[in-house]
């Protein structure tokens, strides 16, 4: 394979965006931004995290992207009780065969929609760690792949603590972008209101990109082109993070990496097939925010966020952009 | 970044507070406390935050308050403001400060600072002053920095309760970062800044005439004094010694011959001719005498010419530290003294003293030349004066009165003792001054050890005539005063001299440093022939000229750091000391010459071009005239084209030059086209819709010259493989933009 894509294919996968898009917006109202910073998420092959309140949407725009696609999907209902086994599957006897054969667990799936994950107790969270990291299960030292293309798709809320178990630091990690929904606009909750029906029984979409589009389309994001000052300039933000006062610990080398394999699949959303330094600039906050931490208490977590997310911006307003 | 100028402002904070140390304002306690605060807020930056939020609201009021009452009892200005500005640094340099509390904390130590320089002019003070000026331009690098990094908002202060993120930080982990970020260009260029700045500073010092400023300002007084109390019209018993204990250097003489003195110099200050109990003092008839001398004079004749004499040294410059005494030092007969200035200047020929009307209150400095050490004073007028009749008491005492040093302590119980001493001395003879003195030395030596400390024995008598009857040890007042009661009751008029003996060379610079430490009290005792014999009782001292002689060849050279630092003073006093007042006239001259020169020269250039321009309009126009005038203006024209282009490539190749990365020029000049696009089209958005949250792309591909814009991009930041033809896409950047801008 040449190492870069001629203009028609470029063309067709902007084309397969752009199908992916319109489908989502049928049930995701007014929240396009959302929409492709998943989509850009799923083009890096990265797993999302999704915060917010409940109810506004989290699991709909899961569930809408999983069923956009021609793929597998499963979801994971995380409460405390959960175990690990529950998550990627189990060896169980099997009488007929005489041997023990492996059940396969819902993460067996191409998008796993792992919702309220704060729920569940650190060692089930854990059990997904090496699922989001490696792409298979080990269950009695036997590997199993799960589906290509994968990606974990996870909730949380970020307000109610009671009773949950955050998210170490080591797992935010693993999450390639972290985004939160917000509300509507006016207009927009308006004509979600009149939709005539409730509930994801409602959600009646049709898959519209296969997958092996999908593994096409995520093998091209890959090779999108960086140009060297570009990639200093990702390097100075990175570097940047770890200098800040506020932060309690600077973005590690992961943080860096998926800063500009996530600048490169925004470019392909855009149909480009190289990296402007603006890619770079709208995938700071969601790549990096959740991997740092203030290195002060605040009041609350959203406080923390957004504290978080306006260092973000000045770092970033404050290094020179490559022209 | 806000550590760091934490930090720096604390600092400056301090020397600014440091510089106040040069004043005498009564505020030394106040800068010692508010130093001690400032340090710890320094050291640890949560302090502040830990303060309750009630102590800054009340701060300001209770400020104001402060120096309003300061100025309630106190008349004078100045310490009051000094006082106000050191509470306001503290106040200042301890909370948390925004941009706009940082400049306030560089005005005010800025005023602490020019305030001091203008009092002071000394070493200490520049040296502090570089300081500041270093903390200073940091301070402010990081103020803009900081200022750069954060458009637009200002960043809202911390409240008190609360202490902000960066103050959290350990130190090590600051220095961390420091070193992290600390770029040796940066460094480089800040080093340059500072060079740049001092060298400046350095040339204009050196350039601009001199000028006497303190002298020219009223404030004189707040100038701090640091030695002890120096030497005045009346020497108690205890005087001398609580100056030796002072260890600061009195005075430095800059000798232009550098070979070594054959003797350690006296440096005689006062001559005190009169007796009383507590000690010996000037007589209201020499100072009288020496008040009437006073002239204002810029040089003071010693020795009248004539006689042969044999001086050493070469020429004296000596800097006298202030608070020493209105008295100046001098080793000897003198040719002449030249002081810097026009000054009201007493003198006593006779008596080889010399001495300002008040007491100065900056280093003093003043020429010698043709000295002579000698240990006898010729002196005509004696004899005269002995000569006539007794004092008569309520005599207007206009004159010195050579009578009064042969007065000694009053009374039959101190004439008994003092009989009985003399009759041990001298066993009924009448002896020469000399041998008196001699003789008197030994028996006062073989009686009394020297030490630092007396303890009187009691008894009926004046103080000296219980130290004389007793076995006490004594110091050199002492012995100074008891050689001299001694002397007159054997009918030799004697009198005290107090000053400095000893000194040291210094191993730098080619002068000597006397110290306070030096200070001494000797004996002259008039040989009744016309001159006055230096007789020196103390224990140690000179008594012994070959003793003497011996020391003064193997002079003691102090080459420790103290000498090399004192060195440099002195190398700035030279600097800043000028005894020619002409030659400040004349500098000022040549620079008021010059700028009405260059004027006058300017307005004629003009006028001259004026006519010539005037003859070339009014001259009548043929064709030969025509064809030059039009071949000269395209040739101009010419010139002048090829210059612009030349300086636009060159431009190019200096850019090149200065970004040595290794960017492809294609890719620099389709950032440098995109750049202006978006400046274009930003300028047009303003205009037309504000607030519209659209990014930089979207809205500069929503144009019509939309395509212009990916191509630029691609042509920046794509694969070089996929590049259009660059030239083609420039052209139509360069007319997307003008139609931008219509």
């Amino acid at each position: 394979m040449s190492d870069f894509a001629p203009a028609t294919e470029i063309a067709s996968a902007r084309a397969a965006l752009a199908r992916l898009q319109a489908n989502m917006r049928l049930t995701i109202r007014g929240k396009d931004d959302v929409i492709d910073r998943t989509l850009v998420c799923l083009l890096a092959g990265g797993h999302l995290l999704i915060e917010d309140l409940p109810g506004v949407g989290k699991t709909t725009l899961a569930y809408s992207l999983a069923r956009s696609m021609d793929c597998a999907f499963s979801r994971i209902q995380f409460t405390s009780d959960l175990l690990p086994t529950d998550v990627t599957g189990v060896s169980i006897y099997d009488e007929t065969v005489k041997e023990f054969v492996f059940k396969q667990g819902p993460v067996f799936a191409n998008v796993v929609l792992a919702d309220e994950i704060n729920r569940a107790t650190p060692k089930t969270q854990s059990a997904l760690l090496e699922v989001m990291d490696r792409a298979r299960v080990t269950v009695d030292g036997a590997a199993h792949a799960v589906g290509s293309p994968f990606m974990v798709v996870a909730t949380q809320n970020p307000v109610d603590y009671e009773g949950t178990f955050p998210l170490p630091e080591s797992q935010m990690d693993r999450f390639l972008m972290r985004i939160a929904m917000g509300y509507p606009l006016p207009g927009d909750e308006l004509e979600i209101l009149r939709a005539p029906r409730l509930g994801y029984d409602a959600i009646a979409l049709n898959a519209v990109v296969t997958r092996t589009e999908l593994l096409q389309l995520q093998a091209l994001a890959g090779r999108g082109f960086v140009e060297d000052t570009v990639l200093d300039y990702i390097l100075k933000i990175v570097t940047a993070t770890r200098t800040e006062a506020e932060f309690k610990a600077g973005a590690s080398v992961r943080g860096g990496l998926s800063l500009r394999i996530a600048a490169q699949a925004r470019a392909l959303l855009l149909g480009r097939d190289f990296v402007i330094p603006e890619d770079v600039q709208e995938m700071v906050a969601p790549v990096l925010a959740h991997r740092l931490s203030l290195a002060r208490q605040t009041s609350d977590a959203l406080e923390e966020r957004r504290t978080v997310v306006a260092a973000l911006r000045r770092i970033v307003a404050a290094i020179a952009v490559p022209e | 970044m806000r550590r760091l100028k934490w930090l720096l402002g604390g600092a400056l904070a301090l020397v600014s507070l440091g510089t106040v140390f040069f004043l005498d304002v009564e505020a030394l306690g106040l800068v010692g406390v508010a130093g001690a605060v400032i340090l710890a807020a320094l050291v640890w930056p949560r302090l502040p935050s830990r303060v309750p939020a009630l102590v800054w609201k009340l701060a300001v009021p209770a400020i104001i308050l402060a120096a309003a009452a300061d100025f309630y009892f106190n008349p004078e200005t100045l310490p009051v403001l000094i006082r106000l500005a050191i509470l306001l640094v503290l106040y200042r340099a301890t909370a948390y400060r925004g941009k706009r509390e940082d400049l306030q904390l560089i005005v005010l130590g800025l005023f602490l600072v020019v305030v001091a320089g203008v009092l002071t002019v000394s070493l200490g003070f520049a040296f502090l002053l570089l300081l500041f000026t270093a903390c200073a331009l940091g301070f402010l690098f990081v103020i803009t920095l900081i200022g750069a990094a954060e458009p637009g908002g200002v960043a809202a202060l911390p409240t008190a309760g609360e202490a902000p993120a960066w103050a959290r930080l350990g130190w090590a982990k600051v220095f961390a970062r420091l070193r992290l970020v600390a770029d040796w260009r940066l460094l480089g260029f800040a080093a340059a800044l500072f060079a740049g700045v001092v060298g400046v500073s350095a040339l204009l010092f050196l350039v601009i005439p001199r000028f006497e400023i303190a002298s020219g300002f009223f404030l004189g007084k707040y100038i701090t004094r640091k030695s002890r109390t120096g030497f005045t019209e009346t020497l108690k018993f205890g005087d001398v010694s609580e100056l030796i204990k002072d260890d600061s250097v009195a005075l430095r003489a800059d000798l232009s011959d550098a070979t070594p003195l054959p003797e350690v110099p006296y440096w005689r200050l006062v001559v005190l001719d009169e007796y009383s109990p507590q000690g010996f003092k000037i007589s209201t008839g020499l100072k009288n005498e020496m008040l009437r001398t006073q002239r204002t004079v810029q040089a003071v004749r010693g020795r009248s010419g004539g006689r042969r004499i044999t001086d050493v040294g070469g020429v004296w410059t000596i800097y006298v530290e202030p608070g020493v005494s209105r008295f100046l030092p001098l080793p000897g007969d003198f040719g002449l003294l030249r002081l810097r200035e026009m000054q009201p200047v007493q003198t006593s020929p006779a008596l080889r003293l010399a001495a300002l009307r008040v007491e100065p209150l900056t280093m003093t400095a003043y020429q010698l030349d043709g000295v002579e050490l000698s240990p006898t004073l010729a002196d005509a007028r004696t004899a005269r004066l002995l000569a006539q009749d007794a004092v008569a008491p309520g005599r207007d005492e206009r004159t010195a009165d050579p009578r009064l040093s042969l007065r000694g302590p009053p009374g039959a119980v101190n004439r008994a003792v003092i009989g009985r001493a003399l009759e041990e001395i001298t066993h009924g003879k009448k002896l020469a001054a000399a041998e008196f003195a001699a003789r008197a030395t030994a028996w006062l030596q073989a009686k009394h050890a020297y030490a630092l400390s007396v303890r009187l024995p009691p008894g009926d008598g004046d103080d000296i005539v219980r130290w004389l009857d007793s076995n006490e040890p004594g110091f050199c007042e002492y012995f100074a005063a008891g050689l001299t009661v001694l002397a007159r009751a054997a009918g030799h008029p004697a009198r005290v001299v107090a000053g400095f003996h000893g000194g040291t060379r210094n191993a730098f610079e080619n002068y000597y440093m006397v110290k306070n430490s030096d200070a001494h009290a000797w004996v002259e005792i008039y040989d009744g022939r016309g001159a006055w014999l230096r007789a020196d009782p103390t224990p140690g001292n000179g008594a012994r000229p070959g003793a003497d002689a011996a020391r003064a060849a193997q002079q003691t050279q102090d080459s420790s750091w103290s000498a090399r630092f004192d060195s440099l003073r002195v190398i700035w006093y030279r600097r800043i000391v000028n005894f020619d007042s002409r030659q400040q006239v004349e500098m000022l001259d040549q620079v008021k010459t010059f700028t009405t020169d260059s004027g006058t020269r300017l307005r004629e250039v003009l006028e001259a071009f004026g006519m010539k321009l005037k003859a070339w309009a009014m001259a009548p126009w043929d064709k030969a005239r025509m064809v030059r005038t039009g071949s000269e203006l395209i040739i101009g024209v010419a010139t002048l084209w090829v210059l612009v282009v030349g300086a636009f490539r060159f431009r190019g190749r200096w850019r090149a030059w200065r970004a040595p990365e290794k960017i492809d020029p294609v890719r620099r000049e389709a950032g440098e086209h995109l750049a202006r696009l978006r400046e274009v089209n930003a300028g047009g958005e303003r205009q037309e819709a504000r607030g519209r949250a659209a990014s930089d792309e979207r809205r500069v591909t929503s144009e019509a010259h939309g395509g212009v814009v990916a191509e630029l991009q691609r042509l920046r930041y794509g694969r070089r493989e996929t590049w259009p033809e660059p030239r083609a896409v420039f052209r139509r950047a360069k007319r997307a933009r003008s139609l931008a801008r219509k």
